[in-house]
């Protein structure tokens, strides 16, 4: 292994409106190692790869390639640098088949200028013996499981022989079998000296696979850990900053009322299978675990969003069938997405048009709307939850993230819910708007309303929650209360390992 | 401060529109007093008024539609098809008014029905789908016809389309503006006005509050539909006989206008007024050209580069404002 | 989770056109029962160059769709080229047809490339800038021939309608342009090119495609076959004709429906889209036959169009629950 660094990425700041995403980092990469890089949602780890895959250009700072500053404008710079990219939503035509999609862009010719089918399925071939698996040139990506879909991604970062390979979250959607082929195929590549770095948040994995770690932490580079001394709590002390305390309300003299949503049986095929949970009136439930453990599909299910094929679903004593959204909202059941720039909000309207569009008709009558009840609704709304804006006219596709997720909270308290779910309450939201929050969803249940709370932050998931139900491939594996859940109970738990469901009196 | 700055503009955009659109309809008034003058007086442009009635009728409908983020092709095939059944039910005669009427309004609803029913159930590109109605019904009316249709309309349907209200104003010209405002109040008052905006915008997020995205669309297919008939009823009326190629210009026209009257193609913005005023415009423009000797070669080309160069105009504003 | 399903036929595409040319062939078997025109090598050679020129635009339109867009403007082209042919290409002379036809080739190829302009690099949406181009075109037609008229030179004439038996020349050139195209989309880079940018833009991009320059070639490719369909009708009808075009515009994305192209972009075949055409182009000539009202082709084609929709749709849906594990 190279002692040089043939990647270096120095004073590293890149804005965005509203939001630093990187101040002043430093990341580096020798040729033959692995390096990963971790750190919560939002950290920053995203956008330094975008700026070395040329998606992003950075504000300041510079980038050196094998002693070169370059300027990465485009992924076909990135490229031409040696800098390979694995996606980790996986960056393929499914149209396109298996080898269509590795010499896209960069297919081979015959003499005349005609494509060169048998060279590049033999390359392809090379690969799979080079790597170790079997990717069949001539099958249609969009047929392909994740898994294979990522192999494909790889062997056309790695055809072209990069000297730098990145790899976000590739273990994401793998099976444990799957990782430990991944693995192997990394050894490989390591060997040949290509250097890789190696996003994930499964600290376990990094501990075994990385010769060195760089934390980030909002934006900011907190340090490295070398190979020998990276161990999960380490790892964790540097990601995390904030003790507990600080900003989740004090829940403990909250008493809870009598059940307010139950789910019982719900299997939705494909994706879940006899789910069962509870919550009572003044209880935050909060579900966790992986991406794509099926802890969504439920919420959406339960919302109608998604058919389910058995189960029931009963909210403030009403039961409700497959589908149906309209009723349930009637029924007092409100869902705020987790994707509120995509499907939650009207970005082109204002704050008082998106925040009484779920509750029209209790401000109308006779087929009409009456603005001063509907002006007054939203003002009331404004104040108790402190959205910052010139006036209730504002457009909100220019209010900052906080204030955005809070206009969607007042579209669903507009409604008078008796059970609220809150898909990711903070994402893309700053601190100080964080804290804000949390402190609106305890008033919530000082006033008897259940809520449900998704959220891929597992420290949020252990400050907000009275209770946790872990997902994991589709069922919960753990059910645990707030006083009895710590970090490693949870990663557990999200890895499959099942606990004991508790009982209730 | 840069927020407020914002807010400012965002609320007289749609009122900027108009603003532009009245003075453009003044530049045009001014221009053709110097070419001709004498010809700009109030019964030329409430003649005006009269043709762009029918447009502004249709626009009504393809405001609503687009509005929804979809687009309906098949008016003009509607505006003829009335006019075929329209002359063939009323005979000349006034006995058979409210039943050719009735006909005319079935046959719409039937159209906007199909159009819903593709573009919702079957899920076909709206502009496709449309297309293919127009097609249809093209065939219906030439099958029926056989291609050399022949006939009048009834004495009444001629006098509303040709007539004068208190010796003024142009009977389809109030019926045009009754419409406009009964449309501007469902929009700007009603919940189904909200419903609308938003299925145009976000349909998933106005699906998720609630709001039957599905509902909203059949509507605004089923009135465009609708208004189209009621054009087609007035244009029958006003040329008080048949002719096949009746409905020919209105697809690219009312498109034109919709987007002349700033709404955007892709829906949830917009509103009634700019259509209202575009239709005048636009019809003021023809007269214009035609009175100094333009031909169909030449509108044609002047409307298409219209289209293009308004949506173009509207791309570039928001690209520079975001 | 799920497996790889094997499929019958290892490119799935070979799949959807061996079923149009299968329903092409069972429709014109059912024609060859019913009447005897449908048994003369005569009657099909003429309904073969009957159909032909709606072929030819047909396979630009596709490509086209299957890049992602849409060209409403091809019927206008073809108006156009009609009129250019009959006043430019009056006399027989070479240097009259030899001009002529560049000027053809030019203004169609010019006018694809406005409309790719348009699309790609004033951002604005296909439909939009296509029917803008349709009306402008249109409007120029008028402008170059008012009326149907002029003169198209005979010798040009009399050699595009060359036949023999099933032979033809407009055979000969429907042959070609297939060849052409299909080297361009199926044995060169640029085929994946447009496949990629048709499926995802984004991705397509991100992995190195030049997305502009590819979608801007689609429609200059749409805006040539449009005028060799031009030529083709301006050499059956002798004269230029302002409106002659105009049928061909939804004909064209109805052909490549029918075949199998997806109008949401990234599916498709060329070879479909000519059995599509085919299937279209004889329904005039079938109505005739059965006795029909011909004006029921309009009511037909509509039909079709929906039923090649909801076929496709349906096929859709269940290869997406097939592999989804349902």
């Amino acid at each position: 292994m190279n002692t040089q660094m043939y990647l270096e990425m120095e004073h590293i700041t890149k804005r965005f409106p509203g939001v630093t995403a990187l101040s002043d980092v430093q990341f580096s990469c020798r040729l033959g190692e692995v390096h990963a890089l971790v750190g919560e949602n939002g950290a920053g780890k995203s956008t330094l790869m975008n700026i070395l895959g040329g998606l992003a250009a950075p504000d300041e700072g510079t980038v050196r390639i094998d002693g070169h500053e370059v300027l990465i404008r485009d992924p076909n710079v990135s490229f031409s640098c040696g800098i390979g990219f694995v996606h980790q939503e996986s960056n393929l035509l499914t149209n396109l088949t298996v080898c269509e999609n590795i010499f896209l862009a960069r297919e081979i010719y015959s003499g005349r200028r005609k494509l060169d089918q048998e060279k590049m399925r033999s390359q392809v071939q090379e690969m799979n013996d080079r790597l170790g698996y079997h990717l069949d040139p001539d099958a249609q990506v969009g047929n392909l499981k994740l898994a294979d879909r990522q192999l494909t991604e790889i062997a056309r970062a790695v055809m072209q022989n990069p000297k730098i390979l990145i790899m976000d979250e590739p273990t994401a959607a793998l099976s444990k079998q799957e990782v430990k082929r991944l693995f192997q195929i990394i050894e490989t590549l390591k060997k040949s000296g290509v250097g890789i770095i190696y996003i994930s948040h499964r600290l376990e994995e990094i501990i075994e696979i990385a010769d060195r770690v760089t934390v980030l932490k909002d934006g900011k580079y907190v340090g490295g850990i070398q190979k020998g001394d990276i161990t999960r709590d380490k790892m964790i002390s540097m990601m995390v900053g904030r003790t507990l305390k600080d900003i989740y309300p004090d829940r403990r003299d909250v008493v809870f009322g009598e059940e307010m949503l139950k789910i019982e049986g719900l299997t939705i095929p494909g994706k879940v299978q006899g789910i069962s949970f509870f919550v009572r009136a003044g209880e935050i439930v909060g579900l966790g675990g992986l991406e794509g453990q099926g802890q969504r599909d439920v919420v959406r299910a339960v919302f109608g969003v998604e058919p389910f094929s058995a189960g029931t679903v009963t909210a403030a004593g009403v039961q409700y069938r497959s589908g149906g959204i309209a009723k349930r909202i009637r029924g007092k059941l409100g869902y705020v997405t987790d994707d509120r720039r995509g499907n939650g909000l009207i970005l082109g309207q204002s704050i008082r048009k998106n925040a009484s569009i779920a509750s029209l008709k209790a401000f109308s009558r006779a087929c009409f709307i009456q603005g001063k009840k509907e002006r007054q609704a939203v003002k009331e709304q404004m104040e108790l939850l402190q959205i910052k804006a010139s006036s209730m006219e504002q457009e909100t596709a220019t209010l900052s993230g906080g204030n955005q997720q809070k206009v969607m909270l007042a579209r669903w308290l507009l409604v008078h819910p008796k059970v609220l779910i809150i898909d990711e309450p903070t994402k893309g939201v700053d601190v100080g708007a964080r804290v804000s929050v949390y402190q609106i969803i305890n008033d919530l249940t000082k006033v008897g309303i259940a809520v449900v709370i998704l959220t891929s932050d597992m420290l949020e998931l252990m400050g907000v929650s009275d209770r946790i139900l872990m997902f994991y491939e589709g069922q919960i594996t753990a059910e645990i209360l707030h006083d009895d859940a710590t970090e490693e109970r949870l990663m557990q738990a999200a890895s499959g390992v099942v606990q004991e469901v508790k009982e209730h009196e | 401060m840069q927020e407020s700055d914002l807010k400012s503009r965002k609320i007289s955009q749609g009122s900027r529109q108009c603003l532009i659109l009245l003075l453009s309809i003044t530049c045009l008034f001014v221009l053709q007093a110097v070419l001709r003058p004498g010809s700009v007086t109030l019964a030329q442009g409430m003649n005006i008024s009269r043709q762009a009635s029918t447009l502004g009728i249709v626009v009504l409908g393809q405001t609503l539609v687009i509005l929804t983020g979809g687009i309906d092709l098949s008016v003009g095939s509607i505006v003829t098809i009335t006019n075929v059944f329209a002359v063939s039910y009323m005979k000349g005669q006034d006995e058979n008014f409210f039943t050719a009427v009735l006909v005319c309004a079935g046959i719409g609803l039937a159209a906007g029905a199909v159009n819903a029913i593709g573009v919702l159930k079957l899920k076909i590109a709206p502009f496709v789908m449309t297309l293919c109605t127009s097609t249809m019904l093209q065939g219906i009316y030439l099958v029926y016809t056989g291609g050399s249709p022949s006939g009048n309309v009834s004495p009444s349907l001629k006098q509303i389309g040709n007539g004068l209200c208190a010796g003024v104003i142009p009977y389809p010209t109030l019926i045009w503006t009754a419409l406009a405002v009964l449309l501007w109040i469902a929009l700007s008052y009603t919940p189904f006005g909200r419903y609308t905006y938003a299925v145009g915008e976000n349909p998933d997020a106005a699906g998720l509050c609630g709001i039957s995205v599905d509902r909203i669309k059949i509507s605004a297919y089923l009135l465009s539909s609708l208004f189209a008939v009621a054009a087609g009823l007035l244009a029958s009326g006003y040329i008080g006989t048949t002719s096949l190629s009746l409905g020919n210009d209105y697809i690219t026209n009312s498109l034109a206008v919709v987007l002349i009257g700033g709404n955007s193609i892709e829906g949830g913005k917009g509103g009634v007024w700019g259509g209202f005023l575009g239709a005048f415009l636009l019809m003021l423009l023809f007269a214009l050209l035609t009175m100094v000797h333009v031909g169909q070669a030449g509108k044609l080309v002047i409307q298409g580069v219209i289209i293009f160069a308004v949506v173009f105009g509207q791309r570039y504003g928001l690209g520079r404002k975001g | 989770m799920s497996n790889i399903r094997i499929k019958p036929f290892r490119n799935p595409k070979v799949g959807s056109v061996a079923v149009i040319y299968g329903l092409l062939l069972v429709v014109f078997a059912g024609m060859a029962v019913v009447s005897p025109s449908y048994r003369s090598i005569e009657n099909i050679g003429n309904i073969i160059v009957q159909c032909i020129p709606l072929a030819i635009v047909s396979m630009g339109q596709t490509i086209v769709i299957i890049g992602g867009g849409i060209d409403m403007s091809v019927g206008a082209m073809i108006s156009m080229s009609t009129c250019i042919a009959a006043v430019t290409m009056s006399s027989d002379s070479a240097v009259s047809v030899g001009g002529g036809l560049a000027r053809v080739l030019l203004a169609s190829s010019g006018a694809g490339l406005l409309n790719g302009l348009g699309v790609n690099s004033c951002k604005v949406p296909p439909l939009i800038t296509t029917l803008s181009m349709m009306t402008v075109l249109s409007g120029i037609s008028l402008a170059i021939l008012p009326q149907a008229g002029g003169r198209v030179s005979k010798v040009f004439a009399d050699f595009m309608m060359l036949r023999a038996g099933v032979l033809s020349v407009s055979l000969l050139i429907l042959i070609c342009v297939y060849l052409l195209l299909r080297r361009a989309m199926y044995h060169s880079g640029f085929g994946n090119a447009v496949y990629a940018i048709g499926n995802h833009q984004g991705i397509a991009a991100s992995m190195g495609v030049k997305v502009k320059r590819i979608s801007i070639l689609t429609y200059v490719a749409a805006g040539v076959c449009a005028g060799v369909t031009g030529l083709l009708l301006a050499s059956r009808m002798r004269i230029g004709d302002p409106v002659i075009g105009t049928s061909f515009g939804l004909d064209s994305i109805t052909a490549s429906a029918i075949g199998g192209t997806s109008l949401n972009g990234g599916e498709g075949q060329v070879s479909g889209t000519i059995a599509g055409a085919f299937l279209i182009g004889m329904l005039s000539n079938m109505m005739n036959i059965l006795g029909v009202n011909h004006f029921y082709q309009y009511v037909l084609k509509g039909i079709l169009l929906v039923a090649a929709m909801i076929i496709y749709s349906i096929s859709n849906t269940l290869e997406v629950k097939r592999h989804a594990g349902i």
